[in-house]
């Protein structure tokens, strides 16, 4: 009877284990899931970057000699978000920001921009203006904005001289 | 002459051992291992937590600028200052902060942290053995002194 108890609970805690062991494996996999994915999202975004360069900047990157060695300096580059200084303004932005890597954020008129608590529009924004953007990058390696905030004060510490 | 020889040739019967004498060997054995087991449990600790206390301000450094170079810290004020837009935007919100973990520095900073708090926690598992060991060892050294 006591035997029958004995293994009932060594059971129980195999078991147990057994199930920790299997979350554990399950929050692993998803984890390593959602990074290849993000990984994913950043390549296939610095890939249309690159390729539309040209179109979008006028120019190869790294000069006409095309030296591709440079290219992704570092990181891939981030698709959802950017934050950095507006260096030009015409029917879209232009922010140079991490790696001095110069990003088109394109706004439409469904793009909310913010000034601390006011909502402004694109006329507000001016060349020099350190902005955060959130939005979706489209297929020719622009950002696609859907909230820009106007940082007040001192640009990001990063790109500082 | 001859019986002078004898005498002192004459081998005495071995003592009988003391009662409890085996004991005393066992426990003098076992107290001998403890005091190994807690010379090397002290090396450990102080090894961890000097390693652990050492890197501590590297790994804080690197953290903090891969999360200033990353602008993390913008995404996450810029969700917590629009939730409404966040709302809305989730997926684009969720994946600019995610796109831009420092995950470098956050591996080093926690290992780090998994060191110091695996040290403490070794310290405070025995630490009734390993204060005493301290205390003893002090208290001698205070009498040679």
């Amino acid at each position: 009877m006591d035997e029958q108890q004995d293994k009932k609970i060594v059971n129980r805690d195999v078991l147990k284990w057994v199930i920790v062991g299997l979350a554990g494996f399950i929050i692993i996999c998803l984890v390593l899931g959602v990074g290849v994915w993000i990984g994913a999202e950043k390549a296939k975004f610095s890939y249309r970057w690159a390729e539309n360069y040209n179109k979008n900047f006028g120019g190869p990157r790294a000069g006409f000699m095309n030296d591709l060695r440079r290219f992704p300096a570092g990181d891939f580059i981030e698709g959802h978000g950017t934050f950095g200084e507006i260096i030009k303004i015409n029917s879209d932005l232009v922010v140079k920001g991490q790696g001095d890597v110069e990003k088109i954020i394109i706004v439409s008129p469904e793009t909310v921009i913010q000034k601390g608590r006011d909502t402004i529009k694109k006329d507000g924004l001016k060349v020099g203006d350190n902005i955060v953007v959130i939005g979706s990058p489209n297929e020719s390696g622009q950002i696609e904005a859907k909230l820009i905030r106007v940082l007040p004060g001192q640009p990001p510490a990063q790109l500082q001289p | 002459m001859q019986k002078e020889l004898k005498k002192t040739s004459v081998r005495p019967d071995p003592a009988e051992p003391s009662a409890g004498l085996f004991d005393r060997i066992i426990l003098a054995i076992k107290r001998e291992q403890e005091l190994y087991q807690t010379k090397r449990l002290l090396l450990i600790f102080f090894c961890l937590l000097i390693v652990s206390l050492g890197i501590a301000p590297f790994s804080w450094t690197v953290l903090v600028n891969q999360a200033k170079a990353s602008g993390i810290l913008y995404f996450v004020s810029v969700t917590i200052g629009n939730l409404d837009a966040f709302l809305l935007f989730w997926k684009d919100f969720s994946l600019a902060i995610l796109g831009s973990l420092p995950i470098m520095g956050i591996i080093f900073f926690t290992i780090n942290i998994t060191l110091m708090v695996f040290a403490i926690r070794l310290f405070l598992h025995k630490k009734h053995i390993l204060i005493d060991y301290l205390r003893n060892n002090f208290t001698s050294f205070n009498a040679l002194a």
